[in-house]
C-alpha cells in the first residue's frame, strides 16, 4: 500500500470519527429516583449551622470563645476531654492518635479512647484478645456512670493477652473497661476507658478505675 | 460484488470499511493511543487519563507528554474501537468467502466481535463500587468510587422516612432538578470536582468567590487517585409556593451534618455524598483474617468471612479472599483491603470489600474460548491441507 492511499484512509477514518458521538446535554432533569432506608441511615445532627456542616471539630473549638482546660496527662484534645481524677500511681504519659488520655502503673495501664466502629465489634475485639467468648447483646452487660452522664457498658476477662499486630502475648493479665456512645461525635463513634494489668484485679485498682471514669469530663 | 455498486460511492466506503488497510490504521492508532495514555497516567493518574483516552464523552483530544502538550489532535479510543468492530462486523463475517475453508477465521472473528460487544456493554452498565465493613456490622449499601450524589431525606417523626437521589450521572450532566415527589426544586449553581467548603475566618477569600454565611468554595489540586476527590456544589432550593423564599447553600462531601431545610412544614436533610448503590442483599461480616510476613508490617494473607442475608431472612456464609471472589446475582465482590491505614495497635480493623456489577463480566472468557475453537479449527485445516499434498507430492518408491 502506497503512503497517499495511507494518508487518504487515515484522513477517511478521521473524518468518520468526527461524525460520531453526538451527545446533546440538557440541562433540566426530573428526579424521581429513591433509595430505600437501611440500617447505616442514622438521623444525622438536624439544623446543623454552616459551622457544624463543614468545620472539624478542631476549627469550631479553636473559633470557641474559651478553651477547654488542660487535662493531667495527655495533650489537649478537640473533644476537651479531661479527667479530674487519677489513680495515685498513675502516671500520666504523651497522649497518641488513639489514646487521648493515656496512664501507665507499675501493674499495667489505663487509657481513654474516642474513636469509631461500633461497641459490639469493639467489645468483641477486646475479649478475642482474652480469647474470652464474644458477645452479641449489649444487655448482657453490667453499666457504670461514665463522664457527662453517660451510662457505660463494662467488659471484663482475664487470661493470656493477645494484643495483636505482632505483639508478644502476656500472660496472666486482666481486662476492665469501659465504652458508651460518644455523643458529640459522628455516627457510630464511642469513647472507651480500657485498663490492662496484672491480673487478678486489686479492688483498689478497680475503685480508681471506676472513679476515674465517673469522673472524666468533655465538651457537649 | 456488482461491479455498479463497487464504483458507488457506498460500495467504495463498504470496501474501505471492509479493508485490511482499515483495520492497520485503526490497530495501529489503538497502539498509539495505549502507549501515550500509559505514558500520561504516570502524571495525570489513571481516572482522568481513562476519561480521556477512553470514555465516549469526547471525540478527539490533545495528548501530553511530560506536561507538555502535543498539538497533535488524536481520536478517542471508545471511537476508534467502534470503527474497529464495524471494520471486523463488515469484512470479518459479511464479506468474508463462506465456505468450509474459512470457518475457523470466521469464528475466531466472532469470538472478537464478543469481546468487543463486552468492552461496549461494560463500557455502557459496568458499576464499581466498595463496601467497608467492621466485624460484627453488615450492610446492603456500596458507595461509589467517583461518583457523588445528594441524598435528599425526609425527617417525620425523628426518623428518616424516604431518601430522594440525584444520582452522580444527573449531577453532573443537568443544572437543574425538577423533584415532582416534594415541595421544592433544586438548581445547581456550580460543580467542583475536588473542593472544600471553608470558612472565610480560617481561609483568605478568593476574590471571586461566592461566600454564603462565611463560608465559599476553594478549589485544591487533585490527588492522582480520583477516588480521593472531594466534590462541592452550590445549590438553589426554590420552594414550589413562591409564598415561600429561596435559600443558596453549599454541599459539600467535606460535610459532618448534612444541611437541613423546612419547607411546606415538611423537614428535608441535604447532604453531598458519594453515590450509595443498594446490593439486592446485606453483607454481614463476621470475622475479618490477616496474617503479615514474619518480622513485617507487609500483609501476607487476608480475608473475610462473611453471611450472604437474604431478604426471605436466609444466611449463606461465604469467605472472600484475595483473588477468590464472591460472584452472586450478577454482582462480584472482591476482597480489596483493609484497614485503617497504619495498622495502628488498639484500632478496630476493618476490612473493604470491591463490589462490581457487570453483565459482561464473563464475556471475555466467552470471546476467549470462541477464538481458540476457530483458530484452532483453522490451524487443523491448514495442517491437515499440508499433511495431505505433503503425502500426495511424496514420491514413490520404485
Amino acid at each position: 500500500m502506497n503512503l497517499p492511499l495511507i494518508l487518504k484512509y487515515s484522513v477517511i477514518s478521521l473524518s468518520l470519527l468526527g461524525l460520531a458521538a453526538c451527545n446533546p446535554k440538557s440541562s433540566e432533569v426530573v428526579i424521581t429516583e429513591t433509595r430505600e432506608v437501611t440500617n447505616r441511615d442514622i438521623l444525622p445532627q438536624l439544623f446543623a449551622s454552616s459551622e457544624d456542616q463543614f468545620l472539624p471539630p478542631q476549627a469550631k473549638q479553636a473559633l470557641a470563645p474559651t478553651k477547654a482546660p488542660a487535662q493531667p496527662g495527655g495533650e489537649k484534645h478537640p473533644s476537651g476531654l479531661h479527667a479530674d481524677y487519677i489513680g495515685k500511681d498513675w502516671q500520666p504519659i504523651a497522649s497518641t492518635q488513639f489514646r487521648v488520655l493515656n496512664y501507665k502503673f507499675p501493674t499495667g495501664e489505663i487509657y481513654v479512647s474516642i474513636s469509631g466502629g461500633g461497641l459490639i465489634p469493639n467489645i468483641n475485639r477486646w475479649l478475642r484478645q482474652f480469647q474470652a467468648p464474644t458477645i452479641t447483646d449489649l444487655s448482657t452487660l453490667s453499666k457504670a456512670p461514665l463522664g457527662n452522664n453517660l451510662q457505660a457498658y463494662i467488659v471484663e476477662a482475664s487470661g493470656s493477652y493477645s494484643p495483636g499486630m505482632g505483639r508478644p502475648n502476656k500472660e496472666n493479665q486482666a481486662l476492665l473497661s469501659a465504652i458508651a456512645a460518644y455523643p458529640q461525635g459522628a455516627p457510630n463513634e464511642f469513647i472507651s476507658v480500657k485498663l490492662i494489668a496484672d491480673a487478678p484485679l486489686s479492688d483498689n485498682l478497680k475503685q480508681d478505675f471506676f472513679t476515674f471514669i465517673e469522673k472524666l469530663h468533655w465538651n457537649e | 460484488m456488482n461491479k455498479t455498486l463497487a464504483r458507488s460511492w457506498g460500495g467504495k466506503i463498504f470496501n474501505y470499511l471492509t479493508s485490511l488497510s482499515f483495520a492497520l490504521v485503526i490497530l495501529s492508532l489503538l497502539f498509539l493511543l495505549t502507549w501515550l495514555s500509559t505514558l500520561e497516567q504516570v502524571e495525570q493518574g489513571l481516572f482522568e487519563v481513562s476519561k480521556k483516552y477512553f470514555s465516549k464523552d469526547t471525540v478527539f483530544f490533545f495528548p501530553e507528554l511530560d506536561g507538555k502538550t502535543l498539538y497533535i489532535p488524536l481520536p478517542n479510543a471508545y471511537w476508534v474501537c467502534v470503527l474497529l468492530f464495524i471494520n471486523q462486523l463488515l469484512g470479518g463475517i459479511i464479506k468474508i468467502r463462506k465456505g468450509w475453508k474459512n470457518i475457523g477465521v470466521i469464528i475466531s472473528h466472532s469470538g472478537i466481535l464478543v469481546l468487543m460487544i463486552g468492552a461496549f456493554i461494560t463500557a455502557e452498565f459496568e458499576k464499581r463500587g466498595n463496601l467497608l465493613l467492621y466485624e460484627g456490622e453488615s450492610s446492603s449499601l456500596a458507595s461509589s468510587y467517583f461518583d457523588y450524589s445528594i441524598e435528599i431525606s425526609e425527617i417525620k417523626d425523628n426518623q428518616i422516612s424516604e431518601i430522594h437521589v440525584i444520582s452522580g450521572k444527573n449531577l453532573r450532566k443537568h443544572d437543574k432538578f425538577n423533584l415532582p415527589n416534594l415541595p421544592f426544586d433544586l438548581v445547581r449553581n456550580d460543580y467542583r470536582e475536588n473542593a472544600l467548603a471553608v470558612s472565610t475566618k480560617f481561609t483568605a477569600r478568593e476574590k471571586s468567590a461566592k461566600v454564603i454565611d462565611d463560608f465559599f468554595l476553594k478549589d485544591y489540586k487533585k490527588p492522582d487517585a480520583a477516588e480521593q476527590w472531594l466534590a462541592s456544589v452550590e445549590v438553589e432550593l426554590i420552594p414550589k409556593d413562591s409564598t415561600q423564599s429561596k435559600d443558596n447553600f453549599f454541599l459539600a462531601a467535606n460535610n459532618f451534618a448534612p444541611k437541613t431545610v423546612k419547607v411546606a412544614d415538611r423537614v428535608f436533610t441535604l447532604s453531598l455524598q458519594k453515590e450509595y448503590w443498594p446490593l439486592p442483599y446485606e453483607i454481614e461480616l463476621t470475622e475479618f483474617y490477616h496474617e503479615f510476613h514474619p518480622g513485617t508490617p507487609r500483609p501476607k494473607v487476608f480475608e473475610s468471612q462473611i453471611n450472604r442475608i437474604h431478604s426471605n431472612g436466609s444466611k449463606i456464609p461465604v469467605k472472600i479472599e484475595m483473588n477468590k471472589p464472591m460472584r452472586h446475582e450478577g454482582i462480584t465482590f472482591f476482597q480489596a483491603s483493609w484497614g485503617p491505614p497504619e495498622g495502628a495497635p488498639d484500632r478496630e480493623l476493618y476490612s473493604v470489600f470491591e463490589i462490581v456489577h457487570n453483565p459482561a463480566d464473563q464475556w471475555p472468557k466467552y470471546s476467549l474460548y470462541i477464538t481458540s475453537l476457530g483458530l484452532l479449527i483453522h490451524f487443523i485445516m491448514k495442517l491437515s491441507l499440508f499433511l495431505k499434498s505433503a503425502f500426495a507430492n511424496k514420491p514413490k518408491k520404485s
